[in-house]
């Protein structure tokens, strides 16, 4: 095999490049189903360490597969749920015709595990896609002759499994063994191909025309991520698609803490690790965050590290003690923009004593307790960039404070508030200065760096200022998160000038007298002349006067925004008067002036609406936290 | 129909209404065998552009007024294009570099280059060298300008820049001193009520002396506004008469309603108010300075004259941060909160100071 030479693009590069976790279970379970039966390798890999006291053989295999569940009441998984999920695959075998089944959940909450345990109780064989399927790829080169290919695609990788397996029931995929000829196979993808990601569209595509031809029935297990858009399930199974498919759809919840800590005592007495504390469960329930495949290696872990311990079934007492510490172990957890964001503003002490430290005399009023997190961790987790937090925060920082600091007088809510302005200011300018760091060749630590202190001042200075001494309980009030307007603003802008530019290539057209505006866009152009040509239009005209060609411009549909107006304050007064003398004449002056081509019909009702002042910033304002996409 | 302030704006040196000292010398540096770099500069609507046209007429004749629209592209070095207006006779060229950003150094360098780098054809009937003219040169990074200097020297055979700014401040010494500084002073109140006059005469208008007082005394002596101004206030009414009211933009309008609330009211939540307020005024591309010059502007007239000289401070150090900076936003409410604070402190003094 030539792979090692292939180049990190190619497809089948991609398919090498699984995540280690899932390779290793894909490749055990792969063990089960084929008749292989080198298990003994594989499995010392993922378990180095071995306990001396135990027979050879039971102990090649990691905890989590040795007490892998095999029948239904073994499963962590609530009864609801198993249910569910059988019902659902009832159907889907009954229906035997290329129906797709999503298996949602989060990592290690037993999607797997249940749909295996549930298709062996109905005798159906599961087919799973290999993404490194070796055997596919030397039959196809046999059959064209071709040995120049290194590689196979992906895609025909993909197709092929989907398409061989059902047209001809025995495949080279699948099990040459005659004997399951008559066992009813469901096909499992449990990694999506990575072409889907680049391409959605040649995926969907394969499905449907599956969809369309296939006898049997296919299922993803997918695996939910709360933040990284590139490779979320979602993308490729938007709503739309869903729906166009007709997927049948169960998701699975993180496994209870009940059920996590049932079984885990279960390992425990089968392993003869004696006693296990309920604070060792505690810490490890939190520590896993109901990813029961993550706890069960821990306990691992814990055990193989303390083997002296463990031969001398001592295991329990120093699982008593709080020394051991998970954070090595522990996932690498990433907060979600709302709950980052909330630590941040929403602040939280360990306590209210501030004993430990004593401050000088002049200083005592920038006293704080301690925080129960840190800053920089705070940013670590984020999954945003510095610049991204800062906007995020000044735009909610305000309504945030003005509750949180009510009580207070005038003096220290506004020496808060300048504090903060004044670091939001510096941070800005730090990030700013990173970004030239950006263009130049050694990128890397000095801007990440620069963003790091960005970021952390910040933080910090809304940590620091939001404490107050007199600070009324109202915590449990909800407050929504807006995005930060300041990103939108720019595009904002860019649309104005663009429909700017379009408006004065038309205007040029006319009177090239206007040409020369188009090189000062930025000035005059916005202050001066759009302002004026706008009242011009808003005049009352002497009965008679024709509307210039430029103010018909504007009426234009497409041109509304650019000349909405600023001041709702004023125009509302005066316009009301004069609105019905107003909307007459120009139905009049419609009439006869643009007979010839096309009327604009809507000019009565643009002006009006633009006089209501439609702003995108209004529509900007109304984002509530749903379009977070938690 | 065109606006009133492109109609009838001067086309050659001869017919300039004001400055005619400065258009003499114009005149006779154009005749002159060396015609040198040109730094004009001067507040909007003084005419510096108008005074730029009428020297590029005088320089190469009629043939200046011919402008076409050219699109060009520009490469950075991390493969992004850029594309950027330029409008272009067969002689000069004239371009806005601010506009690309922070990629305004490879325009400047790339766009003289291939300029520079071509000869007029006929050296002998026209002159030797081609005119670029690079509007708002202030807004150019440092880097830019000082990309500009290298290439001013470096092609002065073939042709020649004519930079246009609003202040020098804010162009490099280096480049400064290599240009012959011109700069285009506002026409006094006076002379704008003159032309307005004189303007609605060719259009055959009466304009009564009063009002074109008015309107000279409310454009802030920016003649293009004073004729806007008058442009509007004819289709608002006419005949005119002496009491009409002579209509603002709406910007200035809003900006100044802003600056009332901030002194009416100081509380957390007139910021948030205000800051939607600074948003609508953002959006709207009325750039940040403007807004700072604008909110100060009207902040002074209101306060106390012992307050005066503190925020102007505070305003002028939140306006040179915010170039530095990113976030116009930021720099716009920390000055409002600043100002807020500091108001409402020599409030609560006084009113203590009374009793």
């Amino acid at each position: 095999m030539k792979s090692w030479v292939s180049s990190a693009f190619s497809d089948s590069a991609f398919a090498n490049t699984t995540k280690p976790t899932r390779t290793t279970r894909a490749s055990s379970q792969k063990q089960t189903l084929s008749n292989l039966t080198n298990k003994e390798p594989k499995a010392k890999i993922s378990e180095p360490f071995n306990s001396p006291a135990k027979k050879q053989k039971e102990n090649t295999l990691s905890l989590s597969l040795k007490y892998e569940p095999t029948t239904r009441a073994d499963l962590s998984v609530h009864k609801n749920k198993i249910d569910q999920l059988s019902n659902l695959l009832d159907q889907i075998i009954s229906k035997e015709r290329g129906s797709i089944l999503l298996i949602e959940g989060p990592s290690g909450c037993g999607k797997y595990i249940t749909l295996k345990v549930l298709c062996k109780e109905k005798g159906v064989e599961l087919v799973e896609w290999d993404p490194s399927n070796v055997n596919l790829k030397s039959f196809d080169l046999q059959i064209d002759g071709e040995y120049n290919e290194p590689y196979e695609s992906q895609i025909k990788n993909f197709s092929q499994y989907l398409f061989k397996s059902s047209r001809y029931e025995s495949n080279q995929l699948f099990n040459n063994d005659k004997s399951t000829q008559n066992v009813k196979k469901v096909m499992l993808v449990k990694e999506i191909p990575n072409f889907a990601f680049r391409d959605p569209k040649i995926f969907v595509n394969l499905l449907n025309d599956f969809k369309r031809f296939s006898k049997f029935s296919l299922i993803f297990s997918l695996t939910q991520t709360t933040y990284s858009s590139d490779i979320n399930p979602q993308k490729i199974f938007p709503t739309d698609i869903r729906k166009d498919l007709k997927c049948l759809e169960i998701s699975f919840n993180s496994i209870a803490n009940t059920f996590m800590n049932k079984k885990i005592e279960k390992i425990a007495k089968m392993e003869h690790f004696g006693f296990v504390d309920k604070k060792f469960l505690e810490n490890l329930c939190s520590t896993s965050n109901g990813d029961l495949r993550h706890a069960i290696n821990l306990v691992e872990l814990t055990s193989t590290g303390h083997k002296v311990q463990f031969t001398q079934k001592k295991i329990s007492k120093t699982k008593t003690g709080e020394a051991i510490n998970f954070d090595s172990g522990s996932k690498d957890a990433n907060y979600s923009i709302f709950r980052g964001l909330g630590k941040i503003l929403h602040r939280k002490n360990v306590d209210n004593n501030f004993e430990e430290f004593k401050m000088p005399k002049h200083l005592v009023q920038y006293k704080r307790p301690v925080l129960s997190a840190d800053p920089e961790d705070i940013y670590d987790k984020l999954p945003l960039s510095s610049d991204l937090i800062l906007s995020y925060l000044h735009q909610n920082y305000i309504d945030i404070f003005n509750i949180k600091s009510s009580s207070s007088n005038f003096d220290c809510q506004f020496e808060a508030l300048d504090s903060i302005n004044d670091s939001f200011i510096m941070s800005d300018i730090i990030n700013k200065t990173s970004c030239l760091f950006e263009s130049g060749t050694n990128t890397g630590t000095q801007e990440a760096r620069l963003k790091e202190i960005s970021a952390s001042i910040s933080i910090r200075s809304v940590l620091f200022n939001f404490y107050f001494s007199t600070e009324n309980e109202s915590k449990s009030l909800w407050m929504p998160l807006f995005k930060p307007f300041n990103s939108k603003l720019i595009e904002a802008k860019l649309k104005r000038k663009k429909m700017a530019r379009d408006f004065l290539n038309l205007a040029i057209e006319n009177n090239s007298n206007m040409i020369k505006y188009l090189i000062e866009m930025n000035k005059e152009f916005f202050i001066e002349l759009i302002p004026f040509v706008q009242l011009r239009s808003t005049m009352r005209r002497p009965p008679g006067q024709q509307r210039d060609n430029l103010v018909q411009m504007m009426f234009k549909p497409e041109f509304t925004q650019l000349f909405s107006k600023c001041t709702k304050t004023r125009s509302n007064q005066q316009q009301t008067t004069e609105n019905d003398y107003e909307n007459q004449q120009d139905e009049q002056d419609e009439n006869v002036l643009l007979n010839e081509n096309k009327p604009y019909k809507k000019e009565s009702n643009v002006s009006n609406s633009a006089n209501k002042g439609n702003y995108e910033y209004e529509d900007a304002s109304g984002l509530k936290i749903e379009d977070f996409n938690f | 129909m065109s606006l009133w302030c492109d109609k009838h704006r001067p086309k050659t040196l001869n017919t300039l209404d004001y400055h005619k000292e400065q258009a003499d010398q114009l005149k006779k540096l154009v005749h002159s065998e060396d015609f040198p770099h040109l730094l004009v500069y001067g507040p909007n609507g003084a005419g510096k552009k108008t005074r730029i046209m009428c020297s590029l007429k005088e320089l190469y004749g009629p043939g200046v007024e011919k402008l076409r629209i050219e699109r060009q592209q520009f490469e950075t070095p991390s493969k992004k294009t850029i594309e950027m207006t330029t409008l272009a006779s067969n002689y000069h060229i004239e371009i806005n570099a601010s506009d690309a950003g922070i990629y305004d150094r490879i325009v400047i360098q790339e766009m003289i280059k291939t300029i520079a780098q071509t000869n007029q054809l006929d050296a002998q009937t026209q002159k030797s060298f081609k005119v670029i003219v690079l509007t708002e040169v202030d807004k150019l990074t440092k880097d830019a300008q000082h990309a500009l200097r290298r290439t001013m020297e470096k092609y002065m055979n073939s042709c020649r820049l004519i930079l246009c700014c609003n202040s020098t401040s804010r162009v490099i010494p280096a480049v400064r001193s290599r240009c012959l500084s011109l700069r285009v002073p506002a026409p006094t109140a006076d002379q704008i009520a003159m032309i307005l006059k004189q303007t609605c005469k060719t259009e055959g208008l009466n304009l009564p002396q009063e009002l074109a007082n008015k309107i000279a005394l409310k454009s802030n002596r920016n003649l293009r506004r004073a004729l806007l101004m008058c442009e509007t206030a004819y289709v608002a009414h006419y005949p005119f008469t002496n009491d009409q009211e002579i209509s603002e933009p709406d910007w200035e309008l809003f900006l100044r309603e802003t600056a009332r609330q901030i002194v009416q009211q100081q509380s957390v939540d007139r910021i948030v108010q205000i800051r939607d307020r600074l948003y609508e005024l953002l959006c709207h591309c009325i750039p940040a300075d403007i807004i700072f010059k604008g909110l100060l502007k009207e902040l002074l007239t209101i306060c106390d004259g012992q307050l005066k000289p503190q925020i102007v401070e505070i305003a002028a150090d939140m306006e040179h941060k915010m170039n530095l900076g990113d976030k116009q936003i930021f720099y716009l409410e920390a000055f409002v909160v600043k100002f807020m604070s500091i108001y409402k402190k020599h409030l609560e003094f006084s009113l203590a100071g009374c009793i």
